[in-house]
Order: C-alpha cells, then sequence, then structure tokens
C-alpha cells in the first residue's frame, strides 16, 4: 500500500527546449508543513501548478512523475494524455489549491456563499446555507453569515483569502497546496491566517507551502526544501533555515539579514529646512448608494511636518488611511479639512513611487521610453541632462536593469517593475519622495536591495531630501526610517523615534502589529474593523474602557513619542500645542 | 507586429503600391477597343484575355487599382483627422469640451454612409475624391466614439494619474500614452474598415453609374457592371474585377480581426 501524501520525482517541467523545473524531487504528508522556499523565479508556483494540471500554456511536464495517494487510491501524473482522468478525481477531492491572488480566483458576479455552495455540493457534501456557514468559520471567518452574503469584492484581503481557504477545503482534500497566501496581507491579518492554517495541519492536513517568506517559515514550518534555477538545492527542518549553507540558501538568509544590516538613517540636522507643514489635515469622501450615502473619514486630523533629510515611516494595516495620507502629501488628493503648507517649489519636487507599479506604469511602454520621459519631465523643470541615452544607461545600470531597456513594463517580474520606478523617480531627484509599499510581495533580498535603492535616491537629490516610507512590514520600516508614525482608522495614534520601537510601552496598536511582525513576544490575532467613533482600536483592545468613547489625544510619554492612547499615556499635550509631531533634531 | 497582421497587411500595401503605379499609366492603353480581340480568353499575351470590346482584362484591372485605391486612401485619412480630435477631445474632457465634440460626431454619424457620399457627390461633383471623402466623414464617428470610450476607460487607469503626478504633460499623456500606445491598434482597426468600405462604395458607385469612374476609364464597379452578362466574351472581365474585390473586404476584414485581437482590456498588458 502506498505510502499516503504527495510525492514528486524527478519532475522536468520544460517551455520549449528550456527547463524551468529540473530534476525536482518532494514528499508532503499529512499533519506536515512542509515549506518550498526560493527566490522569484525559482520554479515554486510551476512545480505546484503542475501537481494540478494547472501549467500556463506551452509549459510541459518532461519528465518525472507526481504522485497523489489519498484513501487507498493512488492518482499518477506523467505528463501525457491519460493525466486528465486522474485529475478528475484529484482536484479539490485529493488536493486543495490556495491560490496566491484569491480575490481574482472568486467569481466577482457571485456571492461567497454561492461559490461556496457550489463547491460543497461538487464535493458531494452538504450544500444547505447552514454548511455553507460553517465552513466559512472552520475558515477563520468571525461572521460567516455575513461573508456568505458579500460579492468578493467586498471582502478584505484577509477575509477573501479565508473565502479562498474555505473553498479549497470544501472537499475535505487531506492535502493543499498554498501558493504564497500571504503576500499582500498586514502583519497581524497574515499571522492570523498562518495561525489557522497551522491548526488544520496539527488536525491532520498536509500543507504545501509555497512562500518566500523566511519568517513565517522560522515560525510554521515543520521542513522545508530551498529550489534555486528549478532544483532543489537543500532540505532541512523547520528550525534548520539558519544553519542551511547552500548559496541559495545564503543568498536568502542575506537578504533577511540586509535589513538588519542597512546603514541608520541619518540623524535630523538642527539647521534643516522645514519642507512640509500639516495641520488638522483630514480627508473624507462619501461613499454607498445615494440613498444609504455615508461619509468616510479615510485621513483625520492629522498633524505632521516634515524636514530636510528625514526619513519617516507610515505603518498601519490596510485601511488605515496611509496611502490617502501620501496621497494628500504628493498633491494627488485635495484634503477636505486643515491646512498643508510646503516649503516654495516642493509641490513640483515631490514624487510618489505608487504601490502597484505594473498598474502605474504603461505596460506597454519599454523600460528605456518610460526613462526617457521622465528625463522630459525633468528637462521641463529645469534639471535637464545633457546626455539622455547615457543618462538612461546609466540609470538602469544602477538599478540592475542594464540589459532591460527594450523590456516592456509588462514583461518585467514585480521586483524589476519596482526598480524601473525607483529609477524613474531618481532621474527627478525630488526633495520629497514618498514610497507607498515599496516591497509588498518581495522576496528578503529584493526587499534589501529595494531599500537601498530608495536610500541611494534620497540621498542623490541632495542632503535636504526626505523619504516618507509607507509600510505595514514594520522590519523594514524599522531598518530604513528615524521616525515612525503608527496610523488607524485615519488618525495617527502613535508618533516615536525608531530606535524606540519594540522598546517600551506602545499603543496596543502598535503593540499587536510589533506581535504579528515578530518584534514583540506573543500570539498574533487578526484585529476586528476599527471604530469609527471614539478610539478606532477599542474593538480590539483588551484595556478599552468607557473612556475610550471619546477620541484620544495624542500624549507625551518620552521626548519625541506620542501615543494617543486613554491607557497608555499620563497627560495629554497641551491643545495649544502647535506642532505635535515635531520631531527631535539630532544634537 | 505579428505574423498574422503582416500577412495580411501584405496584400493591401501590394495593392497600395498598384494603385500609385496604375495613376502613371496612359487611359489610351486601356481605352482602346479592338475588335480583332473581342472575347479573346487568356494568352501570353493577354494574361486574363479581352473583354467584348477587345480591351485588355488585366491593364484594366490593374489600372481600376488606382480607381480604387485613392478614394480609400483619402477617406482613411479624411477620417483619422476627423474622428481623432472629436474622439480624443470627448474622452479626455468632461464638460464644455467633451459636450461640444459629442454634438459634432451626433451630427455626423446622423447620416448614412451612403448619403453622406451622395451629397458629396451633388455638392462638388462626381469624382473619386469626393467618394472617398464622403465614406471618410461618415465613418468619422464610429471611429470617434471608439477612441472616446477607449480614452475614457484609461484616463481612470492607475498610469495615468500616475504620469501626470510624476511631470509628464497632460499632452503627452494623451498623445502619446492614451492615443499613440493604447489606442493604435482601434486606430489602425477603423483606418483599415474605412480604406475597405470606401473600396466597396466606389465600385457599388461604378457599379450603378453615374457617379465614380467613368467610362471608359475602369473601375471594378464598371467592368463588372459592363462585361457581366454579356453573351459573347470573355467572363474573366467581370470575374476578375469581382474576385479582386472580394479579395480586398477579405483580407481587410481579416486585417481588421487581426488587429482587434491584439487590442488590450482595461489596464491591461498585451499590445
Amino acid at each position: 500500500m502506498a505510502e499516503p501524501g504527495l510525492h514528486i520525482d524527478g519532475l522536468v517541467l520544460q517551455d520549449g527546449p528550456r527547463a524551468l523545473v529540473q530534476g525536482l524531487g518532494l514528499r508532503l504528508r499529512p499533519g506536515e508543513l512542509v515549506a518550498l522556499v526560493g527566490a522569484s523565479g525559482a520554479g515554486k508556483s510551476l512545480s505546484a501548478r503542475a501537481c494540478l494540471g494547472l501549467l500556463p500554456p506551452g509549459l510541459r511536464q518532461a519528465q518525472g512523475t507526481i504522485e497523489i495517494s489519498v484513501n487507498d487510491v493512488v492518482h499518477r501524473l506523467t505528463g501525457g494524455p491519460d493525466d486528465r482522468l486522474a485529475l478528475a478525481g484529484l482536484r479539490g477531492r485529493a488536493l486543495g489549491w490556495l491560490p496566491q491572488n484569491s480575490r481574482a480566483s472568486l467569481n466577482p458576479v457571485w456571492t461567497v456563499g454561492e461559490q461556496l455552495r457550489r463547491a460543497l455540493r461538487f464535493a458531494g457534501r452538504d450544500p444547505s446555507p447552514g454548511a455553507v456557514e460553517a465552513q466559512l468559520a472552520e475558515a477563520g471567518l468571525r461572521e460567516p453569515a455575513r461573508a456568505a452574503a458579500a460579492y468578493p469584492h467586498a471582502l478584505s484581503g484577509g477575509m477573501a483569502q479565508r473565502v479562498a481557504l474555505a473553498l479549497a477545503l470544501a472537499g475535505r482534500p487531506p492535502l493543499l497546496l498554498a501558493d504564497e497566501p500571504t503576500t499582500g496581507l498586514d502583519s497581524t491579518v497574515q499571522a492570523a491566517v498562518m495561525a489557522s492554517l497551522r491548526a488544520r495541519v496539527d488536525a491532520g492536513l498536509g500543507l504545501l507551502f509555497i512562500t518566500h517568506d523566511l519568517g513565517l517559515v522560522r515560525a510554521y514550518a515543520d521542513r522545508l526544501l530551498i529550489l534555486d534555477a528549478g532544483r532543489v538545492v537543500e532540505q532541512a527542518e523547520g528550525d534548520g533555515l539558519d544553519r542551511c549553507a547552500s548559496p541559495a540558501a545564503q543568498a536568502l538568509l542575506r537578504g533577511l539579514r540586509a535589513l538588519d544590516a542597512a546603514p541608520p538613517p541619518t540623524a535630523l540636522r538642527p539647521e534643516a529646512p522645514l519642507l512640509l507643514k500639516a495641520e488638522g489635515l483630514g480627508c473624507s469622501f462619501g461613499a454607498g448608494l445615494p440613498w444609504r450615502r455615508r461619509v468616510v473619514h479615510a485621513v483625520q486630523d492629522v498633524n505632521l511636518t516634515i524636514h530636510g533629510g528625514e526619513t519617516i515611516g507610515l505603518v498601519g494595516e490596510s485601511g488605515s488611511g496611509k496611502t490617502t495620507l501620501a496621497r494628500l502629501l504628493a498633491g494627488a488628493t485635495r484634503p477636505t479639512a486643515g491646512s498643508l503648507r510646503r516649503a516654495p517649489g516642493l509641490e513640483r519636487a515631490t514624487q510618489l513611487l505608487f504601490q502597484q507599479p505594473e498598474a502605474h506604469l504603461d505596460p506597454d511602454w519599454t523600460v528605456g521610453a518610460l526613462l526617457r520621459e521622465s528625463l522630459r519631465a525633468a528637462s521641463r523643470r529645469g534639471l535637464a541632462v545633457a546626455e539622455p541615452e547615457r543618462f538612461v544607461e546609466e540609470a538602469l545600470q544602477r538599478v540592475g536593469l542594464a540589459d532591460k531597456a527594450e523590456a516592456k513594463m509588462g514583461q518585467l517580474s514585480g521586483g524589476e517593475r519596482r526598480r524601473v520606478g525607483v529609477a524613474r523617480v531618481r532621474a527627478l531627484r525630488p526633495r520629497l519622495l514618498l514610497a507607498d509599499e515599496p516591497t509588498a510581495g518581495l522576496d528578503a533580498a529584493l526587499r534589501a536591495e529595494l531599500l537601498r535603492l530608495l536610500t541611494e535616491a534620497r540621498a542623490e537629490a541632495g542632503p535636504d531630501a526626505a523619504l516618507v516610507l509607507i509600510s505595514h512590514d514594520l522590519q523594514l520600516v524599522r531598518a530604513a526610517v528615524g521616525r515612525v508614525l503608527v496610523m488607524l482608522g485615519g488618525r495617527v495614534v502613535e508618533a516615536l523615534p525608531t530606535d524606540r520601537l519594540g522598546a517600551g510601552p506602545h499603543h496596543p496598536y502598535t503593540e499587536a502589529l510589533l506581535v504579528a511582525a515578530g518584534l514583540r513576544p506573543g500570539q498574533p490575532e487578526a484585529l476586528r474593523p476599527p471604530s469609527a467613533t471614539g478610539c478606532a482600536h477599542q474593538p480590539s483592545c483588551a484595556r478599552a474602557t468607557s473612556a475610550c468613547a471619546a477620541v484620544p489625544l495624542l500624549r507625551e510619554l518620552a521626548p519625541g513619542h506620542r501615543i494617543a492612547c486613554h491607557a497608555a499615556a499620563p497627560e495629554p499635550l497641551p491643545s495649544a500645542a502647535p506642532d505635535p509631531l515635531r520631531p527631535q533634531a539630532a544634537t | 507586429m505579428s505574423p498574422k497582421i503582416a500577412a495580411l497587411a501584405g496584400p493591401l500595401l501590394l495593392l497600395l503600391l498598384c494603385g500609385i503605379t496604375a495613376q502613371l499609366v496612359d487611359l489610351d492603353v486601356v481605352a482602346d477597343v479592338s475588335p480583332a480581340r473581342a472575347g479573346l480568353g487568356p494568352s501570353a499575351q493577354l494574361w486574363l484575355g479581352a473583354d467584348h470590346l477587345g480591351r485588355s482584362v488585366g491593364a484594366r484591372l490593374f489600372m481600376a487599382t488606382g480607381g480604387a485605391v485613392g478614394p480609400g486612401l483619402l477617406a482613411a485619412l479624411s477620417g483619422l483627422a476627423l474622428g481623432l480630435p472629436l474622439g480624443a477631445a470627448a474622452g479626455w474632457w468632461d464638460g464644455a469640451p467633451s459636450r461640444a465634440a459629442g454634438a459634432v460626431i451626433d451630427v455626423l454619424g446622423a447620416l448614412p454612409r451612403f448619403v453622406w457620399v451622395l451629397l458629396f457627390a451633388i455638392l462638388y461633383g462626381d469624382r473619386p475624391a469626393w467618394i472617398g471623402l464622403g465614406v471618410g466623414v461618415a465613418g468619422a464617428p464610429a471611429l470617434a466614439l471608439a477612441l472616446r470610450a477607449r480614452i475614457q476607460e484609461l484616463r481612470r487607469v492607475s498610469f495615468v494619474e500616475a504620469s501626470v503626478l510624476h511631470g509628464v504633460s497632460v499632452a503627452e499623456v494623451l498623445v502619446l500614452h492614451l492615443i499613440g500606445t493604447a489606442s493604435r491598434r482601434l486606430i489602425a482597426r477603423h483606418l483599415v474598415e474605412l480604406f475597405v468600405a470606401s473600396v466597396v462604395v466606389e465600385a457599388t458607385l461604378g457599379y450603378i453609374g453615374g457617379f465614380g469612374v467613368q467610362q471608359p476609364a475602369p473601375s471594378w464597379g464598371n467592368m463588372i457592371a459592363f462585361s457581366f452578362g454579356q453573351r459573347e466574351g470573355n467572363a474573366l472581365a467581370w470575374i476578375a474585377p469581382a474576385v479582386a474585390l472580394q479579395a480586398v473586404v477579405a483580407t481587410g476584414a481579416l486585417l481588421a480581426g487581426a488587429i482587434a485581437e491584439g487590442e488590450r482590456g482595461l489596464g491591461g498588458g498585451g499590445g
């Protein structure tokens, strides 16, 4: 009798004559979590897709076998025409699939409940509304009835991921392939999704977890395989990641350590000029149907000054108002409350590096054409370049894309597109650079590389150039900036120098972020949606009191460290304080 | 450019070349009546034989391409000159400019293609050029409407806003990104359609008689009308122009379809 589980032996996947996966061997048993780790393009997703017959057009399984043994039935895939029969009994029933972009995998015109009902019926299980809600609750959704009635567009990223998990497990498959299931999620949601998956593994599920997040591997994996250029180059137990010696493993670990080894941000000079001052800044907009109009306060009452040479981190979960604040600072969105004063000429010298470069750079233009366009824009701002072609060549060399000048944006990987975005921004030498989630979805090595490029871009623009880094990655922010602002519900709930991050008391929300990021011990939990009235954190706060019904003011806990929490700090700042977030100048 | 588009564009470019070269041929060569050759079949000297008046079918067919291609080019250019600015204005701006451009598009689109052609012919005479101009004016609204929809769809896409914030001028974004890159296939498809429509209209008017190219000068339409039904004679005299016309229509339709296949969706890749 075959041992239950997934057994891949000598798998070779080819795109024409080119082998993308070369002789992959892998074993996954029920009740274990095996992490498949590797840099982008290592062949992780392709290997998993081959197990489900989901290879992209043009790719084929040239050699090797994939055996899935479940309930004493062995499904064998060899890349031949007979695979279709094996796959019919395999997908959803023996082997589940949790895709990377869960929202895109959901049908946008069916409710979640309808999709799950069909999946349950397909699996021969009870498709009643009660069973649907039970399945959603099992996947970790707090309000399953509400989730069942919702359409995919109304779900948050974490909810969509859990709905996808519920769908993947509808047929009760004993094995699950999860392709980067937490990419793009907030750290608290990410931790909750992983905890939910780990609980399933402990209950007997075999999980192949594809990731480039080494932190998650350390925390959750039983075993790990490191894939490099389509080959397994090293295998280890879950806690053996740091002892891996292969060059690929070392490269991944170097990327992880590179963040810790990043040079500390330069201290603020006392004579640094004021670039921007926001007072009571707010941005609201109407939402919902005309007869059920409600006002959404994306940013509320933000006071902020940015001085030349500063590096500031804006952190918070999705929907906390980080991006809207960045857009306000960049002049892309008009404030609906408060005032925003900029140093002369700063508006034209501000650049916003958008979160999704694939959406923010014309996919039909070549990299070289996009850079030349930036040079034209720079020329209009009095930053003309004598030899544009040479400049383009050098700019691409600096970001490691020397051979990509003629490549179209649509042909580049996520990391390469981001580097093009940085190269474009560098051409304009901005005095204020706002980078919105510049490293989301990238592996550790690419994150460190992007951070280096951003730091260089700021340095090139001069000593009075400032960088605002928007991220939900606290480790990145800690490595890159001198001052951190934590946002929740559109408000700044904590402002502190980076060296105090993780040390001393924090706002309970910051605490939750630190725990989720592994910077504080504790069990990470998914946070409830923020409250629209009073303290936004009160639905998730263990320290909430009746006082939290009122919006807390920022109170000074230590020099430069301010917290908006009724429970955390002694006295509120004087209401007349003109600049409560004034950074502490280095002496 | 995809091989399919290249393969389909090739014959149309050849047709254009023939059309231009045909303008250089002396009309007397194809108009001379020669009873001795009447109704002759294909031979080494007369590849497609002669019609019932003894005129070379091959030479007349070649010369008729001039009458087809000239108005076709004029139709494409006039449609582009009119449809492009109207569509761009209606798509990019809101308010009065958009409404004004929309009103012009509505007025132009209110009359059917043949009415426009006849109107031009009545007002300015029956020269083939007016046929092309009429087809172009009548076809401009379709191009403008498609371009308006495309630009309205794309101007909300993130890269447009990002480019403007980056410091790229609005004119550059509109001309280089939205029209030059994102809409180039759409424009090319409409130009091919206008060209083919003009060839068909010119042939139809030639067949009906009274408008367009007049005998003894050849057009594909009047060649068919003149030779079809002749009891004694060479059937190729009407089959050849009919096949040429069909070939242009089929190639144009396939080319337009191939171009449309590559048109990308909202904010997506492709091209």
